[in-house]
Protein backbone atom coordinates (compact mmCIF):
# COMPACT_ATOMS: atom_id res chain seq x y z
CA UNK A 1 0.00 0.00 0.00
CA UNK A 2 1.16 3.56 -0.67
CA UNK A 3 2.05 4.87 2.75
CA UNK A 4 1.54 8.41 1.55
CA UNK A 5 -2.19 8.04 1.11
CA UNK A 6 -3.66 8.29 4.58
CA UNK A 7 -6.76 6.80 5.97
CA UNK A 8 -9.30 9.54 6.52
CA UNK A 9 -8.97 8.86 10.22
CA UNK A 10 -5.24 9.46 10.10
CA UNK A 11 -5.82 12.71 8.25
CA UNK A 12 -8.32 13.88 10.86
CA UNK A 13 -5.98 12.79 13.64
CA UNK A 14 -3.29 14.95 12.12
CA UNK A 15 -5.65 17.90 12.06
CA UNK A 16 -6.27 17.37 15.75
CA UNK A 17 -2.54 17.11 16.33
CA UNK A 18 -2.13 20.38 14.37
CA UNK A 19 0.15 18.58 11.96
CA UNK A 20 0.22 20.47 8.67
CA UNK A 21 0.80 17.23 6.77
CA UNK A 22 -2.95 16.83 7.13
CA UNK A 23 -3.36 19.54 4.53
CA UNK A 24 -0.92 17.83 2.17
CA UNK A 25 -2.85 14.60 2.58
CA UNK A 26 -6.18 16.30 1.85
CA UNK A 27 -4.72 17.96 -1.22
CA UNK A 28 -3.30 14.68 -2.44
CA UNK A 29 -6.41 12.63 -1.84
CA UNK A 30 -9.25 15.08 -2.47
CA UNK A 31 -7.98 17.86 -4.71
CA UNK A 32 -9.79 16.41 -7.68
CA UNK A 33 -13.06 16.34 -5.74
CA UNK A 34 -13.03 19.92 -4.47
CA UNK A 35 -11.51 21.43 -7.59
CA UNK A 36 -14.26 19.88 -9.67
CA UNK A 37 -16.85 21.50 -7.42
CA UNK A 38 -15.14 24.86 -7.80
CA UNK A 39 -14.85 24.28 -11.52
CA UNK A 40 -18.59 23.75 -11.77
CA UNK A 41 -19.23 27.14 -10.16
CA UNK A 42 -16.35 29.34 -11.29
CA UNK A 43 -14.70 30.05 -14.58
CA UNK A 44 -11.51 31.75 -13.61
CA UNK A 45 -8.63 29.44 -12.80
CA UNK A 46 -7.19 31.88 -10.30
CA UNK A 47 -10.54 31.90 -8.48
CA UNK A 48 -10.39 28.13 -8.32
CA UNK A 49 -6.88 28.28 -6.89
CA UNK A 50 -7.87 30.87 -4.30
CA UNK A 51 -10.94 28.88 -3.30
CA UNK A 52 -8.82 25.75 -2.98
CA UNK A 53 -6.56 27.58 -0.56
CA UNK A 54 -9.60 28.95 1.29
CA UNK A 55 -10.92 25.42 1.60
CA UNK A 56 -7.72 24.13 3.14
CA UNK A 57 -7.72 27.05 5.55
CA UNK A 58 -11.35 26.37 6.46
CA UNK A 59 -10.51 22.76 7.13
CA UNK A 60 -7.60 23.78 9.32
CA UNK A 61 -9.79 26.17 11.27
CA UNK A 62 -12.76 23.86 11.67
CA UNK A 63 -11.02 20.57 12.51
CA UNK A 64 -10.90 20.58 15.50
CA UNK A 65 -13.33 21.01 17.09
CA UNK A 66 -15.38 19.47 14.34
CA UNK A 67 -14.67 15.79 13.67
CA UNK A 68 -16.28 14.90 10.32
CA UNK A 69 -17.90 11.54 10.02
CA UNK A 70 -17.22 11.47 6.33
CA UNK A 71 -14.26 13.56 5.24
CA UNK A 72 -15.09 13.65 1.49
CA UNK A 73 -18.66 14.76 2.21
CA UNK A 74 -17.43 17.41 4.65
CA UNK A 75 -14.91 18.69 2.13
CA UNK A 76 -17.59 18.77 -0.57
CA UNK A 77 -19.98 20.72 1.65
CA UNK A 78 -17.24 23.27 2.44
CA UNK A 79 -16.27 23.53 -1.21
CA UNK A 80 -19.86 24.18 -2.21
CA UNK A 81 -20.18 26.97 0.34
CA UNK A 82 -16.88 28.59 -0.58
CA UNK A 83 -17.57 28.21 -4.27
CA UNK A 84 -21.00 29.74 -4.22
CA UNK A 85 -19.84 32.60 -2.02
CA UNK A 86 -17.16 33.38 -4.57
CA UNK A 87 -19.68 33.01 -7.37
CA UNK A 88 -22.00 35.54 -5.73
CA UNK A 89 -19.14 37.91 -5.03
CA UNK A 90 -18.07 37.77 -8.66
CA UNK A 91 -21.64 38.34 -9.82
CA UNK A 92 -21.98 41.39 -7.60
CA UNK A 93 -18.69 42.70 -8.93
CA UNK A 94 -20.02 41.96 -12.39
CA UNK A 95 -17.02 39.83 -13.06
CA UNK A 96 -19.01 37.92 -15.58
CA UNK A 97 -19.69 34.58 -14.04
CA UNK A 98 -22.86 34.77 -16.07
CA UNK A 99 -24.52 31.79 -14.52
CA UNK A 100 -23.37 28.23 -14.53
CA UNK A 101 -24.85 25.22 -16.20
CA UNK A 102 -25.77 23.92 -12.77
CA UNK A 103 -27.88 26.95 -11.91
CA UNK A 104 -29.45 26.95 -15.36
CA UNK A 105 -30.54 23.40 -14.82
CA UNK A 106 -31.81 24.09 -11.31
CA UNK A 107 -33.94 26.92 -12.62
CA UNK A 108 -36.13 24.21 -14.18
CA UNK A 109 -37.08 23.31 -10.64
CA UNK A 110 -38.17 26.83 -9.68
CA UNK A 111 -41.89 27.63 -9.97
CA UNK A 112 -42.66 30.24 -12.61
CA UNK A 113 -44.33 32.86 -10.53
CA UNK A 114 -42.41 33.76 -7.46
CA UNK A 115 -42.18 36.68 -5.10
CA UNK A 116 -39.33 38.97 -5.82
CA UNK A 117 -38.02 39.03 -2.29
CA UNK A 118 -35.15 37.62 -0.35
CA UNK A 119 -35.60 34.24 1.22
CA UNK A 120 -36.39 34.31 4.91
CA UNK A 121 -34.86 31.96 7.49
CA UNK A 122 -38.19 30.19 7.85
CA UNK A 123 -38.46 29.70 4.10
CA UNK A 124 -34.91 28.43 3.98
CA UNK A 125 -35.67 25.84 6.66
CA UNK A 126 -38.84 24.82 4.90
CA UNK A 127 -37.06 24.50 1.61
CA UNK A 128 -34.50 22.22 3.22
CA UNK A 129 -37.19 19.98 4.70
CA UNK A 130 -39.15 19.82 1.45
CA UNK A 131 -36.02 19.02 -0.50
CA UNK A 132 -35.11 16.25 1.94
CA UNK A 133 -38.54 14.72 1.69
CA UNK A 134 -38.56 15.06 -2.08
CA UNK A 135 -35.25 13.23 -2.41
CA UNK A 136 -36.40 10.51 -0.03
CA UNK A 137 -39.30 9.86 -2.37
CA UNK A 138 -37.24 9.53 -5.54
CA UNK A 139 -36.31 6.16 -6.95
CA UNK A 140 -32.82 5.06 -6.00
CA UNK A 141 -31.08 5.74 -9.29
CA UNK A 142 -32.56 9.18 -9.75
CA UNK A 143 -31.75 10.14 -6.18
CA UNK A 144 -28.13 9.14 -6.54
CA UNK A 145 -27.82 10.92 -9.88
CA UNK A 146 -29.51 14.05 -8.50
CA UNK A 147 -27.22 14.22 -5.49
CA UNK A 148 -24.08 13.54 -7.43
CA UNK A 149 -25.07 16.21 -9.97
CA UNK A 150 -26.32 18.95 -7.68
CA UNK A 151 -24.43 18.29 -4.47
CA UNK A 152 -21.12 16.95 -5.77
CA UNK A 153 -21.50 18.88 -9.08
CA UNK A 154 -20.48 15.87 -11.13
CA UNK A 155 -20.97 16.41 -14.85
CA UNK A 156 -23.57 14.52 -16.86
CA UNK A 157 -20.92 12.88 -19.00
CA UNK A 158 -19.04 11.69 -15.92
CA UNK A 159 -22.25 10.31 -14.40
CA UNK A 160 -23.07 8.51 -17.62
CA UNK A 161 -19.64 6.93 -17.75
CA UNK A 162 -19.61 6.05 -14.07
CA UNK A 163 -23.01 4.37 -14.04
CA UNK A 164 -22.76 2.88 -17.53
CA UNK A 165 -25.74 4.85 -18.80
CA UNK A 166 -26.09 6.99 -21.87
CA UNK A 167 -25.77 10.73 -21.39
CA UNK A 168 -29.30 11.18 -22.66
CA UNK A 169 -30.61 8.69 -20.10
CA UNK A 170 -28.90 10.64 -17.32
CA UNK A 171 -30.14 13.96 -18.68
CA UNK A 172 -33.70 12.72 -18.98
CA UNK A 173 -33.74 11.40 -15.42
CA UNK A 174 -32.37 14.66 -14.05
CA UNK A 175 -34.77 16.70 -16.14
CA UNK A 176 -37.76 14.72 -14.91
CA UNK A 177 -36.54 15.04 -11.34
CA UNK A 178 -36.24 18.82 -11.68
CA UNK A 179 -39.79 18.98 -13.05
CA UNK A 180 -41.08 16.88 -10.19
CA UNK A 181 -39.28 19.15 -7.75
CA UNK A 182 -40.85 22.17 -9.34
CA UNK A 183 -44.32 20.68 -8.90
CA UNK A 184 -43.49 19.86 -5.32
CA UNK A 185 -42.28 23.38 -4.56
CA UNK A 186 -45.42 24.78 -6.14
CA UNK A 187 -47.55 22.47 -4.05
CA UNK A 188 -45.72 23.55 -0.90
CA UNK A 189 -46.19 27.18 -1.77
CA UNK A 190 -42.50 27.85 -1.96
CA UNK A 191 -41.38 30.43 -4.48
CA UNK A 192 -44.95 30.88 -5.68
CA UNK B 1 -34.64 36.21 -10.01
CA UNK B 2 -34.89 32.56 -10.97
CA UNK B 3 -31.14 32.34 -10.98
CA UNK B 4 -31.10 33.58 -7.41
CA UNK B 5 -33.70 30.98 -6.46
CA UNK B 6 -31.60 28.35 -8.17
CA UNK B 7 -28.65 29.42 -6.05
CA UNK B 8 -30.81 29.14 -2.94
CA UNK B 9 -31.84 25.67 -4.00
CA UNK B 10 -28.20 24.78 -4.49
CA UNK B 11 -27.50 26.19 -1.01
CA UNK B 12 -30.34 24.22 0.51
CA UNK B 13 -28.81 20.98 -0.72
CA UNK B 14 -25.95 21.67 1.62
CA UNK B 15 -28.34 21.13 4.54
CA UNK B 16 -29.47 17.64 3.56
CA UNK B 17 -29.07 14.70 5.90
CA UNK B 18 -25.41 13.76 5.84
CA UNK B 19 -26.15 10.03 5.58
CA UNK B 20 -28.04 10.55 2.34
CA UNK B 21 -25.28 12.68 0.90
CA UNK B 22 -22.58 10.27 2.05
CA UNK B 23 -24.42 7.40 0.47
CA UNK B 24 -24.43 9.20 -2.87
CA UNK B 25 -20.66 9.57 -2.61
CA UNK B 26 -20.14 5.93 -1.72
CA UNK B 27 -22.33 4.61 -4.54
CA UNK B 28 -19.88 5.45 -7.27
CA UNK B 29 -20.21 2.64 -9.76
CA UNK B 30 -22.84 0.84 -11.77
CA UNK B 31 -22.29 -2.26 -9.68
CA UNK B 32 -22.90 -0.47 -6.40
CA UNK B 33 -25.90 1.33 -7.78
CA UNK B 34 -27.38 -1.95 -8.92
CA UNK B 35 -26.80 -3.50 -5.50
CA UNK B 36 -28.40 -0.51 -3.79
CA UNK B 37 -31.41 -0.66 -6.08
CA UNK B 38 -31.86 -4.38 -5.44
CA UNK B 39 -31.49 -3.91 -1.72
CA UNK B 40 -34.01 -1.09 -1.54
CA UNK B 41 -36.43 -2.95 -3.77
CA UNK B 42 -36.08 -6.08 -1.64
CA UNK B 43 -36.76 -4.30 1.61
CA UNK B 44 -39.63 -2.58 -0.12
CA UNK B 45 -39.22 0.48 1.92
CA UNK B 46 -37.81 3.90 1.57
CA UNK B 47 -34.60 4.86 3.20
CA UNK B 48 -34.94 5.21 6.91
CA UNK B 49 -34.08 8.73 7.82
CA UNK B 50 -31.81 8.94 10.83
CA UNK B 51 -33.11 10.70 13.90
CA UNK B 52 -31.65 14.04 14.66
CA UNK B 53 -29.82 15.77 17.42
CA UNK B 54 -30.42 14.80 20.99
CA UNK B 55 -32.73 11.95 20.02
CA UNK B 56 -29.91 10.38 18.02
CA UNK B 57 -27.61 10.60 21.01
CA UNK B 58 -30.22 8.93 23.21
CA UNK B 59 -30.82 6.24 20.60
CA UNK B 60 -27.09 5.54 20.28
CA UNK B 61 -26.70 5.32 24.06
CA UNK B 62 -29.70 3.01 24.39
CA UNK B 63 -28.43 0.80 21.59
CA UNK B 64 -25.00 0.62 23.20
CA UNK B 65 -26.49 -0.33 26.55
CA UNK B 66 -28.53 -3.02 24.78
CA UNK B 67 -25.37 -4.39 23.17
CA UNK B 68 -23.53 -4.50 26.48
CA UNK B 69 -26.47 -6.27 28.12
CA UNK B 70 -26.63 -8.63 25.19
CA UNK B 71 -22.99 -9.49 25.61
CA UNK B 72 -23.38 -10.07 29.32
CA UNK B 73 -26.48 -12.20 28.98
CA UNK B 74 -25.07 -14.03 25.99
CA UNK B 75 -21.94 -15.02 27.82
CA UNK B 76 -23.84 -16.26 30.79
CA UNK B 77 -26.09 -18.34 28.56
CA UNK B 78 -23.29 -20.07 26.67
CA UNK B 79 -22.49 -23.66 27.44
CA UNK B 80 -19.13 -23.77 29.15
CA UNK B 81 -17.26 -25.60 26.43
CA UNK B 82 -14.25 -23.40 26.45
CA UNK B 83 -13.40 -22.34 29.94
CA UNK B 84 -14.13 -19.12 31.72
CA UNK B 85 -13.94 -16.89 28.68
CA UNK B 86 -13.79 -13.15 28.58
CA UNK B 87 -14.76 -11.34 31.70
CA UNK B 88 -16.82 -8.30 30.86
CA UNK B 89 -16.37 -6.75 34.26
CA UNK B 90 -12.66 -6.59 33.69
CA UNK B 91 -12.96 -5.24 30.20
CA UNK B 92 -16.08 -3.10 30.14
CA UNK B 93 -17.04 -1.68 26.80
CA UNK B 94 -16.92 2.06 26.55
CA UNK B 95 -20.11 4.06 26.36
CA UNK B 96 -20.50 6.30 23.31
CA UNK B 97 -19.59 9.35 25.42
CA UNK B 98 -16.46 7.64 26.67
CA UNK B 99 -15.58 6.53 23.18
CA UNK B 100 -15.82 10.10 21.96
CA UNK B 101 -13.52 11.24 24.73
CA UNK B 102 -10.84 8.73 23.86
CA UNK B 103 -7.74 10.31 22.41
CA UNK B 104 -7.44 9.78 18.75
CA UNK B 105 -4.92 6.97 18.18
CA UNK B 106 -3.46 5.85 14.93
CA UNK B 107 -2.54 2.27 14.17
CA UNK B 108 1.07 2.91 15.10
CA UNK B 109 0.07 4.04 18.57
CA UNK B 110 -2.22 1.07 19.16
CA UNK B 111 0.22 -1.55 17.97
CA UNK B 112 3.21 0.04 19.66
CA UNK B 113 1.40 -0.43 22.99
CA UNK B 114 0.90 -4.18 22.47
CA UNK B 115 2.80 -6.16 25.07
CA UNK B 116 1.71 -9.74 24.49
CA UNK B 117 2.46 -12.34 21.90
CA UNK B 118 -0.77 -11.75 20.07
CA UNK B 119 -0.68 -8.49 18.14
CA UNK B 120 -3.91 -7.53 16.39
CA UNK B 121 -2.24 -5.92 13.41
CA UNK B 122 -4.69 -6.80 10.67
CA UNK B 123 -8.33 -7.56 9.98
CA UNK B 124 -7.66 -11.32 9.84
CA UNK B 125 -6.54 -11.34 13.44
CA UNK B 126 -9.25 -8.93 14.48
CA UNK B 127 -11.88 -11.26 13.06
CA UNK B 128 -10.32 -14.40 14.47
CA UNK B 129 -9.42 -13.20 17.95
CA UNK B 130 -12.64 -11.28 18.39
CA UNK B 131 -14.52 -14.47 17.54
CA UNK B 132 -12.40 -16.40 20.03
CA UNK B 133 -13.05 -13.86 22.75
CA UNK B 134 -16.77 -14.02 22.14
CA UNK B 135 -16.86 -17.76 22.10
CA UNK B 136 -15.54 -17.65 25.58
CA UNK B 137 -12.05 -18.98 25.63
CA UNK B 138 -8.44 -18.22 25.05
CA UNK B 139 -7.33 -19.49 21.69
CA UNK B 140 -5.69 -22.59 23.06
CA UNK B 141 -8.97 -23.81 24.51
CA UNK B 142 -11.16 -23.22 21.51
CA UNK B 143 -10.94 -26.40 19.54
CA UNK B 144 -11.20 -28.82 22.41
CA UNK B 145 -14.34 -30.67 23.16
CA UNK B 146 -16.48 -33.20 21.39
CA UNK B 147 -16.65 -33.02 17.66
CA UNK B 148 -18.95 -34.74 15.19
CA UNK B 149 -17.65 -37.35 12.78
CA UNK B 150 -15.46 -35.88 10.08
CA UNK B 151 -17.41 -35.25 6.94
CA UNK B 152 -15.56 -36.20 3.77
CA UNK B 153 -15.01 -33.44 1.32
CA UNK B 154 -16.88 -33.76 -1.94
CA UNK B 155 -16.63 -31.52 -4.87
CA UNK B 156 -20.07 -30.18 -5.53
CA UNK B 157 -19.58 -29.83 -9.23
CA UNK B 158 -22.85 -28.74 -10.72
CA UNK B 159 -24.52 -28.43 -7.37
CA UNK B 160 -23.32 -24.99 -6.58
CA UNK B 161 -23.10 -23.34 -9.90
CA UNK B 162 -21.69 -20.03 -10.85
CA UNK B 163 -23.04 -17.64 -13.34
CA UNK B 164 -20.98 -14.61 -14.06
CA UNK B 165 -18.83 -15.44 -11.13
CA UNK B 166 -21.64 -15.79 -8.60
CA UNK B 167 -23.80 -18.59 -7.33
CA UNK B 168 -26.82 -18.98 -9.57
CA UNK B 169 -29.17 -19.49 -6.68
CA UNK B 170 -28.47 -16.10 -5.15
CA UNK B 171 -27.53 -12.78 -6.59
CA UNK B 172 -24.08 -11.37 -5.97
CA UNK B 173 -24.01 -9.72 -2.63
CA UNK B 174 -21.50 -6.96 -2.41
CA UNK B 175 -21.43 -3.36 -1.40
CA UNK B 176 -24.80 -2.53 0.08
CA UNK B 177 -26.13 0.68 1.53
CA UNK B 178 -25.68 1.67 5.17
CA UNK B 179 -29.24 0.97 6.33
CA UNK B 180 -29.14 -2.81 6.02
CA UNK B 181 -30.69 -5.16 8.48
CA UNK B 182 -28.23 -7.27 10.42
CA UNK B 183 -27.24 -10.31 8.35
CA UNK B 184 -27.21 -13.83 9.63
CA UNK B 185 -25.00 -16.65 8.50
CA UNK B 186 -28.09 -18.29 6.97
CA UNK B 187 -28.80 -15.30 4.82
CA UNK B 188 -25.48 -13.64 4.49
CA UNK B 189 -25.50 -10.16 3.15
CA UNK B 190 -22.88 -7.54 3.53
CA UNK B 191 -23.89 -5.09 6.14
CA UNK B 192 -22.55 -1.82 7.14
CA UNK B 193 -22.61 -1.00 10.78
CA UNK B 194 -21.18 1.66 12.89
CA UNK B 195 -17.76 1.68 11.43
CA UNK B 196 -16.22 4.53 9.66
CA UNK B 197 -17.87 5.74 6.54
CA UNK B 198 -16.74 4.02 3.42
CA UNK B 199 -15.52 6.59 1.08
CA UNK B 200 -15.96 4.40 -1.89
CA UNK B 201 -13.40 2.25 -3.53
CA UNK B 202 -10.21 4.04 -4.35
CA UNK B 203 -6.83 3.26 -5.76
CA UNK B 204 -3.82 3.03 -3.52
CA UNK B 205 -0.83 2.28 -5.66
CA UNK B 206 -1.91 -0.58 -7.88
CA UNK B 207 -4.60 -1.86 -5.54
CA UNK B 208 -8.26 -1.05 -5.12
CA UNK B 209 -9.16 -0.48 -1.49
CA UNK B 210 -12.69 -1.69 -0.92
CA UNK B 211 -12.79 -0.79 2.75
CA UNK B 212 -10.38 0.66 5.27
CA UNK B 213 -10.91 0.04 8.95
CA UNK B 214 -10.13 3.12 11.03
CA UNK B 215 -8.46 2.81 14.45
CA UNK B 216 -11.50 4.26 16.19
CA UNK B 217 -13.93 1.92 14.44
CA UNK B 218 -15.72 -0.73 16.38
CA UNK B 219 -15.90 -4.21 14.93
CA UNK B 220 -19.18 -5.89 15.80
CA UNK B 221 -19.85 -9.60 15.55
CA UNK B 222 -23.23 -11.18 16.11
CA UNK B 223 -22.66 -14.77 15.09
CA UNK B 224 -19.69 -17.09 14.94
CA UNK B 225 -19.14 -20.39 13.23
CA UNK B 226 -15.89 -22.11 14.13
CA UNK B 227 -14.57 -25.40 12.85
CA UNK B 228 -11.41 -27.16 11.69
CA UNK B 229 -10.13 -28.34 8.37
CA UNK B 230 -7.05 -30.15 7.26
CA UNK B 231 -4.93 -28.98 4.35
CA UNK B 232 -2.86 -31.75 2.90
CA UNK B 233 -1.87 -30.61 -0.58
CA UNK B 234 1.02 -28.14 -0.42
CA UNK B 235 0.30 -27.05 -3.99
CA UNK B 236 -3.21 -25.85 -3.24
CA UNK B 237 -4.25 -22.19 -3.01
CA UNK B 238 -4.88 -22.14 0.73
CA UNK B 239 -1.65 -24.00 1.43
CA UNK B 240 0.21 -21.31 -0.50
CA UNK B 241 -1.14 -18.79 2.01
CA UNK B 242 -0.97 -20.61 5.32
CA UNK B 243 0.75 -23.93 4.77
CA UNK B 244 -0.55 -27.41 5.42
CA UNK B 245 -1.85 -29.16 8.50
CA UNK B 246 -4.81 -28.74 10.81
CA UNK B 247 -6.29 -25.29 10.42
CA UNK B 248 -8.74 -23.42 12.60
CA UNK B 249 -11.48 -21.58 10.77
CA UNK B 250 -13.95 -18.96 11.90
CA UNK B 251 -16.78 -17.42 9.98
CA UNK B 252 -18.36 -14.34 11.44
CA UNK B 253 -21.45 -12.35 10.74
CA UNK B 254 -20.27 -8.83 11.48
CA UNK B 255 -20.79 -5.19 10.75
CA UNK B 256 -18.61 -5.22 7.62
CA UNK B 257 -19.33 -8.30 5.53
CA UNK B 258 -19.37 -11.95 6.58
CA UNK B 259 -15.77 -13.05 6.66
CA UNK B 260 -14.03 -16.40 6.76
CA UNK B 261 -10.65 -16.53 8.47
CA UNK B 262 -8.27 -19.47 8.31
CA UNK B 263 -5.54 -19.72 10.90
CA UNK B 264 -2.55 -22.03 10.90
CA UNK B 265 -0.27 -21.07 13.78
CA UNK B 266 0.83 -17.51 13.07
CA UNK B 267 -0.43 -17.51 9.52
CA UNK B 268 -3.85 -16.15 8.67
CA UNK B 269 -5.89 -15.82 5.51
CA UNK B 270 -9.31 -14.22 5.17
CA UNK B 271 -11.71 -13.41 2.44
CA UNK B 272 -15.19 -12.07 2.25
CA UNK B 273 -18.65 -13.15 1.25
CA UNK B 274 -19.67 -13.10 -2.36
CA UNK B 275 -23.08 -14.73 -2.15
CA UNK B 276 -25.16 -17.41 -0.51
CA UNK B 277 -28.40 -18.19 1.17
CA UNK B 278 -30.40 -21.15 2.38
CA UNK B 279 -27.58 -22.49 4.47
CA UNK B 280 -24.86 -21.88 1.95
CA UNK B 281 -22.17 -19.26 2.00
CA UNK B 282 -19.84 -18.45 -0.85
CA UNK B 283 -16.64 -16.64 -0.05
CA UNK B 284 -14.37 -15.32 -2.72
CA UNK B 285 -10.72 -14.38 -2.65
CA UNK B 286 -11.35 -11.33 -4.83
CA UNK B 287 -11.96 -9.46 -1.58
CA UNK B 288 -9.15 -10.22 0.79
CA UNK B 289 -7.28 -8.62 3.64
CA UNK B 290 -4.12 -6.57 3.70
CA UNK B 291 -3.48 -5.03 7.06
CA UNK B 292 -6.62 -3.18 7.98
CA UNK B 293 -7.70 -2.84 4.38
CA UNK B 294 -10.12 -4.97 2.46
CA UNK B 295 -8.63 -5.11 -1.01
CA UNK B 296 -10.62 -5.96 -4.08
CA UNK B 297 -9.08 -7.58 -7.12
CA UNK B 298 -11.20 -9.22 -9.79
CA UNK B 299 -8.26 -9.57 -12.17
CA UNK B 300 -6.14 -11.98 -10.16
CA UNK B 301 -6.53 -15.73 -10.07
CA UNK B 302 -9.43 -16.08 -7.67
CA UNK B 303 -10.79 -18.95 -5.63
CA UNK B 304 -14.06 -19.63 -3.94
CA UNK B 305 -14.84 -21.30 -0.64
CA UNK B 306 -18.32 -22.74 -0.55
CA UNK B 307 -19.56 -23.56 2.91
CA UNK B 308 -22.71 -25.54 3.58
CA UNK B 309 -24.01 -25.44 7.10
CA UNK B 310 -26.99 -26.16 9.28
CA UNK B 311 -28.07 -24.95 12.68
CA UNK B 312 -25.38 -26.99 14.37
CA UNK B 313 -22.38 -26.12 12.32
CA UNK B 314 -20.62 -26.78 9.05
CA UNK B 315 -21.58 -29.74 6.91
CA UNK B 316 -19.28 -29.19 3.98
CA UNK B 317 -16.62 -26.90 2.63
CA UNK B 318 -15.19 -26.91 -0.84
CA UNK B 319 -12.60 -24.71 -2.43
CA UNK B 320 -12.12 -24.24 -6.12
CA UNK B 321 -10.68 -21.81 -8.56
CA UNK B 322 -13.34 -19.83 -10.30
CA UNK B 323 -13.45 -17.68 -13.32
CA UNK B 324 -15.27 -14.40 -12.89
CA UNK B 325 -17.91 -13.99 -15.57
CA UNK B 326 -17.74 -17.59 -16.69
CA UNK B 327 -20.70 -19.92 -16.90
CA UNK B 328 -21.17 -22.98 -14.78
CA UNK B 329 -19.69 -25.18 -17.48
CA UNK B 330 -16.65 -22.99 -17.85
CA UNK B 331 -15.79 -22.89 -14.19
CA UNK B 332 -12.50 -24.49 -13.36
CA UNK B 333 -13.19 -26.97 -10.65
CA UNK B 334 -9.64 -27.49 -9.63
CA UNK B 335 -9.90 -29.12 -6.28
CA UNK B 336 -7.99 -27.45 -3.55
CA UNK B 337 -7.49 -30.32 -1.22
CA UNK B 338 -8.98 -29.29 2.05
CA UNK B 339 -10.88 -31.62 4.31
CA UNK B 340 -13.44 -30.75 6.92
CA UNK B 341 -12.32 -32.24 10.22
CA UNK B 342 -14.97 -31.03 12.60
CA UNK B 343 -18.36 -29.49 11.90
CA UNK B 344 -17.55 -27.20 14.75
CA UNK B 345 -19.83 -24.93 16.64
CA UNK B 346 -22.22 -22.22 15.68
CA UNK B 347 -23.02 -19.56 18.24
CA UNK B 348 -25.16 -16.47 18.35
CA UNK B 349 -22.88 -14.20 20.26
CA UNK B 350 -22.74 -10.46 20.12
CA UNK B 351 -19.82 -8.24 20.83
CA UNK B 352 -18.33 -4.99 19.69
CA UNK B 353 -14.66 -4.13 19.93
CA UNK B 354 -12.16 -1.62 18.91
CA UNK B 355 -8.76 -3.03 18.01
CA UNK B 356 -7.27 -1.28 21.03
CA UNK B 357 -9.76 -2.96 23.38
CA UNK B 358 -9.16 -6.40 21.94
CA UNK B 359 -5.41 -5.87 22.05
CA UNK B 360 -5.66 -4.83 25.69
CA UNK B 361 -7.63 -7.96 26.49
CA UNK B 362 -5.05 -10.29 24.99
CA UNK B 363 -2.15 -8.34 26.50
CA UNK B 364 -3.76 -8.78 29.91
CA UNK B 365 -4.33 -12.50 29.31
CA UNK B 366 -0.71 -12.83 28.36
CA UNK B 367 0.57 -11.02 31.42
CA UNK B 368 -1.70 -13.09 33.67
CA UNK B 369 -0.37 -16.27 32.10
CA UNK B 370 3.17 -15.22 32.89
CA UNK B 371 2.44 -14.57 36.55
Amino acid sequence: MDENIFHDHDIIARFFARDERALDAVAKKYARLYRSIFGALLRDQSDIEECSNDLLLSLWQSIPPHRPRSLPTYISALARRIGIDRYRYNSRQKRGEGGTLLFSELQDAIPDRGEDSAQSEAERARLGAVLQDFLDGLDTTTRILFLRRYFYTESVSSLASRFEMSESAVSVRLHRARKKLKKRLEKEGLYS
Amino acid sequence: MKEQRAQELFDAMGELESSMVEQAYVVDSAEKLKSLCEAEAETGRRRVRPVRGVHRRVAVICASVAVVLGITLGLFALPSLWGSGGNLEEFPLLSPDQQEEQPSLGWDDILANATGEIVINNLDKLNYYAAMWLMGGAESDVMQGAAPQPIPLTLTEGEIGYDNGYAVDTPPVEELPPEEQSPTLDNPQPSQGSGSSIGGEYWVGDKVVYYALEPSDRYTIDEVLSFQIEISDPAGFLASRIGTGVVDVVITSNNLEPMITFRNGNLFYSCLISGGGNGRMHFSTHKYIEGFYIVKNLEQDNFAFNVTMDKNGVREIVCHRYKSGASVEEQIYTPDTIRLLTGGVRQQVTGSFSVAELQQYYDTLDSQAQE
